[in-house]
C-alpha cells in the first residue's frame, strides 16, 4: 500500500500521529515528522534507491535509464537540491 | 525517436556518439565549403571567400566553431561547476548541422539559376513570370528560417542540458552571450 505523504485537503506534508506494534498491538501516539526520504515522491524514492543500488554511479544509472550522462547528473543534482531544501 | 529527442538529442544520446556525429559533419563541411567558395565567419553566418584557399576557409571556420565552444564553456563553468567541455563542444557542433544542410541547399546550382531567372524578370519585366522559381525561392527562405530556429533550439537545449540552467536570468545571459560572441566573431573573422 502506498504511504500518503501529502495532505489531500491542503497539500501540506503529513505528520505521523500514530504507530502500532504489529506483534502486540501497542499504539504509540505523538506528533512525529516524516523522515526526509519518505517526504520524497514515490518516483524520487525509487530513483534514490536505484542510485544506491548502482553504487552511486551516475554513468550506470544513465545506462539503465537509456539517458545521457548530463541528463542523469542533472536529475541527481535536482534531487540533491530538493533534499537540501527539505532538510532545512 | 520522438520530437523531444529531435529537439534535444543531448538528453538521450551518449556524448561520444554525439561528438562522432559532430566531427563527421565538420569533416564533410570542409569540401562543401571549398566547392561553394564559402566559410563560416561565425556560427550563424556563412560568407563568400574572395580568393579560393582551403587553408583560409579551414582556419576561419575552425575559429568560428572554437570561439563559441570556449566562451560557452567559460559561461557554463561560471553557472554550473560540473559543466564538461565535451557537452559544450557537442552543443556547438550539432547546432551547426542544420546550417550545413542548408548550405548544401542554398548553394545548389539549380537554386542559383532560379534566383537569376527571378531577378532577370524583376529587372526587365519581359516574358512569363517564373512562378515555379519564385515558389522555390520562397520555400528556401522558409526552410532557411526554420533551419536557423532549429539550430538555435539545438544550441539552447544542449547548453541547458550541459549546465542544468533553469533560471530565466541565466537563459537571458546565455542568449546575450551567444549574440555577442556571434557578433564579435563575425567582426574579427570577416
Amino acid at each position: 500500500m502506498k504511504l500518503p505523504i501529502i495532505c489531500p485537503s491542503c497539500d501540506h506534508t503529513l505528520q505521523v500521529s500514530q504507530m502500532k506494534c504489529a506483534d502486540c498491538g501497542t499504539y504509540v501516539n505523538g506528533d512525529y515528522e516524516l523522515p526526509v526520504f519518505l517526504k520524497l515522491s514515490r518516483d524520487e524514492q525509487d530513483f534514490v534507491m536505484n542510485f544506491f543500488l548502482s553504487s552511486g554511479s551516475i554513468k550506470e544509472m544513465a545506462k539503465q535509464a537509456e539517458l545521457s550522462y548530463p541528463t542523469m547528473r542533472n536529475k541527481v543534482d535536482d534531487l540533491i537540491a530538493k533534499i537540501s531544501q527539505l532538510k532545512k | 525517436m520522438n520530437w523531444k529527442t529531435i529537439f534535444n538529442p543531448f538528453e538521450k544520446f551518449d556524448e561520444k556518439t554525439l561528438l562522432t556525429i559532430g566531427i563527421i559533419f565538420f569533416i564533410l563541411l570542409i569540401p562543401l565549403l571549398y566547392i561553394t567558395d564559402s566559410y563560416f565567419s561565425s556560427i550563424y553566418r556563412i560568407e563568400q571567400l574572395e580568393i579560393k584557399n582551403i587553408n583560409d576557409l579551414l582556419v576561419r571556420t575552425a575559429i568560428s566553431f572554437t570561439v563559441p565552444i570556449a566562451v560557452l564553456y567559460i559561461l557554463g563553468k561560471l553557472l554550473y561547476r560540473k559543466t564538461r567541455i565535451i557537452d559544450i563542444a557537442n552543443t556547438v557542433l550539432l547546432s551547426q548541422i542544420p546550417l550545413i544542410v542548408l548550405l548544401l541547399l542554398v548553394k545548389s546550382p539549380e537554386l542559383k539559376k532560379a534566383g537569376e531567372r527571378v531577378s532577370l524578370y524583376q529587372n526587365t519585366h519581359t516574358g512569363v513570370f517564373p512562378i515555379v522559381d519564385f515558389i522555390l525561392m520562397l520555400l528556401v527562405i522558409v526552410l532557411t528560417l526554420l533551419g536557423i530556429i532549429y539550430s538555435f533550439a539545438i544550441l539552447f537545449n544542449g547548453f541547458r542540458t550541459a549546465t542544468n540552467i533553469k533560471k530565466w536570468q541565466h537563459i537571458v545571459l546565455f542568449c546575450s552571450v551567444v549574440f555577442l560572441t556571434t557578433m564579435i566573431c563575425q567582426l574579427f573573422n570577416h
